[in-house]
């Protein structure tokens, strides 16, 4: 299909860079001094983004869409053939570069940020596992490697969110993660073992030719995508599955950065993305992705005003852009949603590490009310967060608002209600994002006992390349309107199928902008006068409040909802099947088998006495037996 | 043709060696003399030519097993380069009979006539009744050589007996010849030339230990010495099952019903009869002796599908088992060592917390025995599986896979051993050699696992 | 049909065999008595271990025997057709006897041929 360009079988060492890092923290894990574990895994990611680089201008240059590069025949039985194989075109680029770049800037962070911690050499194993399984889900040629990669990335996440495991309450929390995320894998592989079925493939190339020959709507097709999106729902953390992601805050802040804002939780998008195919002949499933999408959008930006954890609040904010996301592909605007995850992967990634910055100079305070004043203390930190927050709240020309106007846009192209209910969120989520940014950096220091101090230089030369790329990161994808040529979309194009949508008229396009951006400002203005001139702070945890508030910091009671609807019942079925079922009939049964295959084996044991007189005669005994048998029977 | 030439008169030239009494020569260069047979044997390849009034044939097929043999036996005689070193007298007597034995089981995989067959089995057996011996001053050895050769002599007087029947029927010494005589029956043979047929049948099975002739294997398997148990455990078994197809897929394909039913009843004892010996077994060479035989079981159920990739399945299966099973006697003689020649499953206490690495490869290889993934063994059971589902061999397969799930208690319980910490630990050394091999074997068991390979054969 | 002939084959040795062991024990006249179980030949009681070692060295000569006997039951038959066997029958009977010539050496460098 794809005549082979040249040098693009260096594409192998993409994923084998953090494997072979893996390999050496891992094994090496008692003999590596403090900062080499991470030096080592920071090269490693390095190169990889180096390579990857390289790829990038081999595939331009080579005016070709798309390589297969087929490492070896892994599974072959019957029908399946499975060949490990990677698929290099534009989309898996543009992944593999946020992955590897950002990737590799966070390792670097880590260096200056796990320094003091004893499992260090631990942590830098985990993370290039981690990004070598995140490289496969992005890089497979197929659904299964993808899949392996899905679990991949899923397990590397429990560690690393349980990576301090001593305490109690972070162990449940990676469980959390961890069986959330199970329940959306169990939709994913039935939607591939679906394909299978389907297609007699689970190669893409192959799966998405013949897809494209099924009707739009069809019952086959609605089934398989929705079963896909159950997997998606419960990686990117949509509803009903996201309350893990804010408790997987528990794990250190890099990790935060890397696996819950910038990588692992786009998984799910990239592979909605990658089957665009699928998801166009799908009408039903991608109104449900819009309405999925737009309730997460809302509902968690509006959790995220009342959260005083610095890290939650990004957590609830990294839900919510999530949900814009999937907006954007339920509008089958794929190369839309892919920009917002580049975007959204820079300034996240930087609000995260400045985060991580600011928690390592209040020595592990995360509490918001407690902070205050730190913008002369640590001021790389107060500029690059500056950057990060006006780019997620979507001010131009930060590369926030790129993506974000763009997702609105096609919004408004199909509807004006959806564009209404898409705005209210992003400006909630510019009054959070403001809230905590006055509340972190202005006022007066309201925690005596800190010292906060600026960050060593390992970890503000990350903060300072991100908050350059949340900066400019926009222009990737300027649109028709200020003069641009969509470059981003073109770019993707050719990997992903975008629905054709309507044009709307250039006025209108800027009257939107216009209203969009007043909105904003006001809402700053509001903050301002909130947090910066009342200086009012807000009020602690057991203060009474009103109905409305305690549903919002109880997060709509969902996690409680969870648990009655959900973990009741197992609970109860788990507990009658395990008194009575288990138990009763299958352990005595179990029990019985064994019990029986012993005194069975302790029996032919003693026939075997040593004794040579007793073997012939078996022997002879067995010969005349076959004899019989094959003359008389 | 070559390579059985060579092998044959360099088995003498290392005989003679032995006279220049220096034993550091001996194993490089008996080594050596492998390698160049190997190379002879793979200049053959694809060429497929015929000897001897095509009294044998060398085809891809005898190739491809030959050179897996001789990996394995060059395994062995890296192993043997520690394991010989205390012995004073008589080591490149050792090597050679090794080496005879070896071109017997050439002989047994390239053979396209009955008497070659013969005389293949017997040049493999006869310098294994005297490796099995090998220990003059030990009764055990002693008794398994004599138990072994008497058993040994007593099948192959069934198998001459065998030969001589279908020669009474058929006139003919030649497996295709017999495939046409027998054809011309239609399913229906007469009597004599089926108890010929079986007899011959029973003659293999009985050089791979198939129940109910297997039972020589545990006393010979824990007699002999460790380095010879293991060359039996192997190359033996790989030998006697490339012979084992030849006669099939040569001269009884399709297999006659009843022989065919033959084989599923022996497929089926040898799984049972070896799994349940070896729940109970507390000495570490009789487990491996009776898990061999549950494997045996394994590779007879590839052969019942008489499919055409079933040589490829069985050179694959062989092979690892072969990789996962040398390494493991390694393991065990140097834990003998330490435990004062101890030879039941409580010498592995301890391991872990000694060598840590060991045990994470045992844990490796004892997986690919039972047949869990990622390892090759499991690749290899599952090929065999699918082999078989594909033939319509249902029941025998569901048996089998209970089987291979009640095999993982017993290999496991070596592990639980291994992961126990030992009361009075002694310490465990092994030499670098050995240590290389060990993590050779290991890492290449997991690797041919992801690749598996098949060779058009 | 071959099969039941083979049947009534076995059931007749069967027969013949158990009926030759049953008429055997209920015919001859028995007799026991505590002479009747004490050892023949010279009537010595045995003292120790009646399993005793036996030099293997009458094997090993019998062994070196047998490379010879064959040596010379193969020459009859080459000497019978030597002329037409030619100069090829001749160079493979050398080969012949080279092997059994390394096989004696063999066994006279490990001094089997020593009587001890």
């Amino acid at each position: 299909m794809v005549a082979l360009i040249p040098y693009i079988t260096i594409a192998w060492l993409v994923p084998a860079f953090p494997l072979v890092g893996f390999l050496i923290t891992s094994l090496a894990k008692n003999k590596l001094k403090h900062n080499q574990a991470g030096i080592i895994a920071s090269t490693m990611v390095a190169l990889s983004f180096i390579t990857s680089v390289f790829l990038f201008f081999i595939l331009n240059s080579s005016g070709q869409d798309s390589a297969t590069l087929t490492l070896f025949n892994w599974v072959s039985a019957g029908d399946l053939k499975i060949p490990f194989a990677f698929l290099i075109d534009h989309l898996s680029l543009v992944m593999m570069l946020i992955i590897t770049g950002i990737g590799a800037l966070i390792h670097i962070y880590s260096i200056g940020y796990m320094h003091d911690d004893e499992r260090v050499n631990s942590f830098f194993a985990q993370m290039n596992l981690f990004t070598f399984s995140m490289l496969l889900l992005v890089m497979g040629a197929n659904y299964l490697i993808l899949f392996i990669g899905w679990e991949g990335v899923g397990f590397c996440s429990y560690l690393l969110i349980g990576f301090w495991f001593k305490n109690p309450a972070f162990n449940y929390a990676a469980r959390k993660a961890f069986v959330m995320n199970r329940i959306g894998d169990l939709g994913f592989i039935l939607g591939i073992i679906m394909l299978f079925f389907t297609f007699k493939s689970v190669s893409f190339n192959e799966v998405f030719t013949q897809a494209a020959t099924l009707q739009s709507g069809a019952p086959i097709l609605t089934l398989i995508t929705l079963l896909l999106l159950v997997g998606a729902v419960g990686k990117s953390a949509q509803i009903p599955l996201f309350t893990w992601l804010p408790d997987a805050m528990a794990g250190p802040t890099p990790v935060s950065a890397l696996i819950h804002a910038a990588t692992m939780v786009t998984a799910g998008i990239y592979m909605i993305a990658r089957s665009s195919i699928l998801y166009n002949l799908a009408p039903i499933t991608s109104n449900v992705m819009i309405v999925l999408g737009l309730t997460t959008a809302i509902i968690t930006a509006i959790v995220g005003l009342r959260q005083n954890d610095i890290k939650k609040v990004l957590a609830y904010s990294t839900v919510s852009q999530l949900g814009y996301m999937f907006l954007a592909l339920g509008l089958g605007a794929y190369s839309a949603a892919i920009f917002h995850v580049t975007t959204h992967a820079f300034f996240k990634a930087l609000l995260f590490l400045g985060a991580g910055s600011i928690i390592h100079a209040m020595g592990g305070e995360q509490d918001i009310r407690k902070m205050g004043g730190l913008r002369s203390k640590m001021p790389i930190t107060f500029l690059t967060f500056l950057i990060a927050t006006l780019a997620i709240s979507g001010i131009p020309p930060f590369s926030g608002f790129f993506s974000k106007d763009l997702i609105l846009t096609k919004a408004f192209e199909t509807s004006p209600w959806l564009y209404a209910f898409a705005l209210g969120g992003a400006l909630i989520t510019c009054f959070y994002m403001f809230r905590l940014f006055y509340l972190v950096f202005f006022g007066d220091q309201r925690l005596s006992s800190a010292h906060p101090h600026e960050s060593p230089r390992v970890m503000t030369v990350p903060l300072l390349v991100l908050s350059v790329l949340s900066l400019f990161g926009g222009f990737l994808n300027i649109p028709a309107l200020f003069g641009g040529n969509s470059g981003f979309e073109n770019f993707l194009h050719k990997a992903v199928t975008s629905k054709e949508s309507g044009e709307i008229h250039s006025a209108t396009e800027i009257g939107l902008i216009i209203v969009s951006l007043s909105l904003l400002g006001i809402i700053i203005l509001l903050a301002y006068r909130t947090y910066v001139k009342k200086s009012t702070v807000p009020a602690a945890d057991g203060a009474p409040s009103s109905l409305i508030a305690r549903i919002v910091a109880k997060k709509f009671y969902l996690d409680e909802i969870f648990a009655a609807l959900i973990e009741k019942p197992f609970g109860r079925l788990s507990d009658f099947l395990f008194k009575s079922v288990e138990v009763k009939v299958l352990d005595s049964a179990v029990d019985g088998v064994g019990t029986l295959t012993s005194r069975l084996g302790s029996l032919v044991r003693r026939l075997q006495q040593g004794n040579i007189s007793f073997y012939l005669f078996a022997m002879v005994a067995g010969i005349l037996l076959f004899i019989i048998f094959i003359l008389f029977v | 043709m070559s390579a059985l030439i060579f092998i044959a008169i360099f088995g003498i030239i290392v005989l003679y060696l032995g006279f220049a009494n220096n034993k550091a020569i001996l194993a490089p260069a008996a080594i050596g003399g492998l390698l160049i047979t190997m190379a002879l044997s793979i200049k053959d390849w694809g060429v497929g030519s015929k000897y001897f009034h095509d009294m044998i044939v060398v085809d891809n097929f005898s190739i491809a097993f030959n050179v897996s043999m001789l990996i394995i036996t060059i395994l062995i005689f890296l192993f043997g380069v520690n394991y010989y070193k205390r012995m004073e007298h008589h080591v490149a007597e050792q090597y050679a009979l090794m080496i005879f034995a070896l071109t017997g089981a050439f002989l047994m995989t390239s053979y396209s006539n009955l008497i070659m067959l013969f005389l293949g089995i017997e040049i493999l057996s006869i310098p294994l009744y005297i490796l099995a011996g090998g220990k003059k001053s030990s009764y055990r050895s002693n008794e398994a050589s004599f138990k072994y050769f008497l058993l040994g002599s007593f099948s192959t007087a069934f198998f001459l007996f065998g030969i001589a029947l279908v020669y009474g029927a058929s006139s003919t010494f030649y497996l295709p010849e017999i495939n046409t005589y027998i054809a011309q029956f239609n399913g229906h043979l007469p009597p004599m030339l089926m108890v010929g047929l079986l007899f011959i049948l029973i003659g293999v099975s009985f050089k791979v230990a198939v129940a109910p002739f297997h039972f020589w294997s545990p006393d010979v398997y824990e007699g002999a010495p460790t380095l010879v148990t293991a060359f039996m455990a192997t190359v033996v078994k790989t030998a006697g099952f490339a012979a084992f197809y030849r006669l099939l897929g040569m001269g009884l394909l399709p297999l006659p019903a009843a022989l065919e039913k033959t084989l599923w009843v022996m497929t089926g004892l040898s799984l049972l009869v070896g799994n349940l010996a070896a729940l109970k077994q507390s000495n570490f060479k009789r487990l491996l002796a009776y898990s061999a035989i549950v494997h045996t079981g394994f590779m007879l159920l590839a052969m019942l599908s008489q499919h055409d990739s079933a040589g490829s399945v069985l050179l694959y299966y062989t092979f690892v088992y072969s990789l996962a099973t040398i390494p493991l006697f390694i393991i065990f003689i140097h834990m003998k060592r330490s435990a004062k020649g101890l030879e039941d499953l409580v010498i592995f206490r301890g391991l872990y917390k000694q060598k840590p690495w060991v045990a994470v490869f045992m844990t490796i290889l004892l997986m690919s025995l039972a047949g869990l993934p990622p390892t090759s063994g499991f690749m290899a059971k599952y090929q065999v599986f699918t082999l078989a589902i594909s033939q319509g061999y249902i029941a025998i397969t569901i048996f089998a896979i209970v089987m291979a799930i009640i095999g993982v208690y017993y290999y496991f319980y070596v592990l639980r051993e291994a992961f126990t910490d030992s009361d009075e630990p002694n310490p465990i050394l092994i030499p670098f050699l050995n240590a290389a091999l060990i993590v050779v074997c290991g890492i290449a068991v997991v690797l041919l696992g992801l690749f598996t390979f098949t060779i058009p054969i | 049909m071959e099969s039941s002939s083979l049947l009534l084959f076995f059931l007749a040795a069967i027969t013949l065999v158990g009926a030759a062991m049953v008429f055997s024990s209920y015919i001859p006249p028995t007799s026991t008595n505590a002479v009747k179980f004490e050892p023949y030949e010279c009537g010595i009681e045995t003292i120790g271990d009646t399993w005793l070692q036996y030099t293997v060295g009458y094997y090993l000569f019998a062994i070196l025997f047998l490379i010879f006997d064959v040596e010379t039951i193969f020459l009859f038959p080459w000497a019978v057709v030597m002329r037409s066997a030619g100069m090829t029958g001749f160079i493979e009977i050398l080969i012949f006897f080279a092997i059994l010539g390394l096989g004696l050496f063999y066994g006279w460098k490990k001094h089997a041929l020593r009587w001890e």
